[in-house]
């Protein structure tokens, strides 16, 4: 113990025993490879064939080969739904950030009657399973008149990130401080010229952290895309991995083709986002 | 100038209102009204009672559904979050490589579900599935179990798709604990106290508060599990791995009771307020032991 206080041989707290050292390398490794192998083996094997993979679950492919991506996007036309996905994620994302930016300004910074109750009221969405409003929401979506359009799907989609985007935001907004909104009043800018330019930018850490988390549940959302769309060019993504199910269950290199395009994306946003997507979730969580 | 602001901040609000409306309060109301009703959808919905209701409480699937829940809701409590939080009690040893693993281990949440459970289909395959290749490998020469579709492993494999990947847990606690001040460590040590000691006496009291959040997110998480059972069982074999939410969309596209698959969502919504209401009694345990 003294030994390893002297050498500095741990980076953080100093003095464990190699016991301690060696239970904790244990479950570090276990993670790894609970979480990675999967993804791993799925990327092998999608350069694998057919019959490599019928063959022997670890095998290395023979010769990679790119047939099954060729056939997933022959098969399932996926790079239409690519576009899809993208539309209707981007846009969800984007009109998520300006409507629960302009609440969560508000509700941030400025006390007025029933402020407390209007944010209660819209937190309190995140208690209520999605999945059990599936039908009044199909329903709706005919009354409307926009079943089966990329609109629907953005409005449900944006809806779905209220708890998360105001609960950041308005955290962000009101840990602002109030000389700079008083500075740029006295220059005489309006209401909407002072939220825009003044406050906006200051809260970009949030906005960012609740861009990424929203982006990546709309991208995997399956159930509403499933039910509020029909027609091939409003498909998205998760839908044609229930196509895979049901139709192609034997064609495993095009299947794993098309899951790894599917995912490539939110995986590397997350790469290259991973304090924002970090510290959404803890942020998100204060409260419970 | 306070009615200058009063019309910004109707402005500011109304959209979201309007959204929440339209995306919550309209379905939900609707939901309940209807859920009194025998309705398709296009006819007039006729007021039938309670019906649904009694028809869903005698159906098996609805008891298997309310007691598979339950039980993941045990599991989330008891074994998904506890696994979370030593792991995060291991990364903030800051052992090498711990911010590697941190940021590895979040990877599966990130995943889209639906990807994750076609994934784990494969795995769970009988023939050319992974697992039983790996058992068959090291000895097990006759493992040929289909686990999803065998009404004694269905239950299990499906719960093993999410039980141990509780990063989110991990990555609340852990921004708890990276936050304590190293001085409380450093007494604690000078006073002769162990690695273990530390985690038990000081790091677990202070973690209760984001415990506490924790336990509710999994809960509410084990609410939201649809894509999972869709995609491997759709709730099968028999009702093995049946959950409210399966049951009500198959409601909905298989026979379009919409008023039946309604009685099946207030369930669902009233069991989710309800169990959740249990958990923050029982586990929020006010404030942290320090405060």
């Amino acid at each position: 113990m003294k030994n390893s206080i002297a050498t500095g041989k741990n980076r953080g707290l100093k003095g464990y025993t190699p016991a301690t050292n060696i239970v904790s390398y244990i479950v570090m490794v276990f993670i790894v490879i609970i979480s990675l192998f999967p993804i791993i083996w799925l990327v092998i094997s999608s350069f694998k064939t057919n019959i490599e993979i019928l063959e022997s679950a670890f095998s290395w492919p023979q010769t990679p080969s790119w047939t099954g991506y060729a056939q997933a996007i022959e098969i399932s036309k996926i790079q239409y739904r690519y576009i899809t996905s993208l539309i209707v994620s981007c846009s969800a994302t984007s009109l998520a950030l300006l409507v629960f930016s302009m609440a969560g300004y508000v509700l941030g910074r400025f006390r007025f009657k029933g402020r407390g109750l209007i944010f209660g009221v819209l937190i309190s969405s995140m208690l209520v399973p999605s999945e059990a409003m599936i039908q009044p929401i199909y329903q709706m979506a005919f009354i409307l008149n926009i079943y089966d359009t990329k609109f629907i799907l953005i409005l449900v989609y944006t809806a779905f990130a209220m708890a998360t985007c105001l609960f950041l935001l308005r955290n962000s907004f009101t840990d602002i401080p109030k000389e700079l909104e008083e500075a740029a009043y006295l220059e005489g800018a309006s209401f909407n010229r002072t939220f825009l330019s003044v406050m906006l930018p200051l809260a970009k850490p949030a906005l960012m952290s609740a861009a990424v988390l929203t982006f990546i549940n709309c991208w995997n959302e399956l159930l509403y895309a499933m039910l509020l769309t029909s027609r091939e060019s409003n498909r998205t993504l998760p839908l044609m991995v229930k196509y895979f199910t049901s139709s192609f269950s034997f064609n495993y290199p095009a299947m794993f083709a098309a899951l790894v395009m599917y995912i490539a994306p939110s995986v590397f946003i997350y790469i290259v986002l991973q304090e924002q997507v970090m510290s959404s979730m803890v942020t998100g969580a204060i409260k419970g | 100038m306070k009615k200058h602001y009063t019309k910004y901040i109707v402005i500011y609000l109304s959209p979201a209102l309007l959204i929440f409306a339209l995306i919550y309060l309209y379905p939900l109301l609707s939901v309940f009204v209807t859920s009194f009703t025998r309705w398709d959808g296009y006819s007039t919905p006729v007021f039938i009672g309670l019906k649904n209701f009694t028809k869903l409480f005698a159906m098996p699937a609805f008891h298997n559904a309310v007691k598979n829940t339950l039980i993941w809701a045990l599991c989330a409590i008891f074994i998904h979050v506890p696994f979370g939080l030593c792991v995060a009690l291991v990364l903030s040893k800051k052992l090498r490589g711990w911010r590697f693993c941190r940021a590895v281990f979040l990877i599966p949440n990130i995943v889209a579900p639906s990807a994750m459970a076609l994934l784990f289909v494969f795995i769970f395959k009988p023939d050319e599935g992974i697992l039983n290749s790996l058992l068959r490998m090291i000895g097990f020469t006759n493992a040929y179990n289909n686990w999803l579709f065998n009404t004694a492993t269905a239950f299990g494999s499906v719960t093993m798709i999410w039980l141990f990947y509780a990063a989110v847990v991990t990555i609340i606690v852990l921004s708890d604990l990276l936050s304590v001040s190293t001085e409380l460590y450093e007494s604690a040590r000078i006073d002769g106290a162990s690695p273990w000691q530390i985690d038990r006496y000081i790091n677990l009291p202070l973690l209760r508060k984001a415990m506490g959040a924790c336990i509710i997110i999994a809960v509410a998480a084990v609410f939201k599990k649809f894509d999972i059972i869709y995609l491997t069982t759709n709730g099968g074999p028999g009702n093995a791995t049946m959950t409210l939410s399966v049951m009500m969309v198959n409601a909905i596209t298989n026979t379009m009771s919409y008023g039946y698959a309604n009685a099946i969502a207030a369930v669902l919504v009233m069991m989710g307020i309800f169990v959740m209401g249990v958990c923050n009694r029982v586990f929020k345990m006010g404030k942290s032991a320090y405060e």
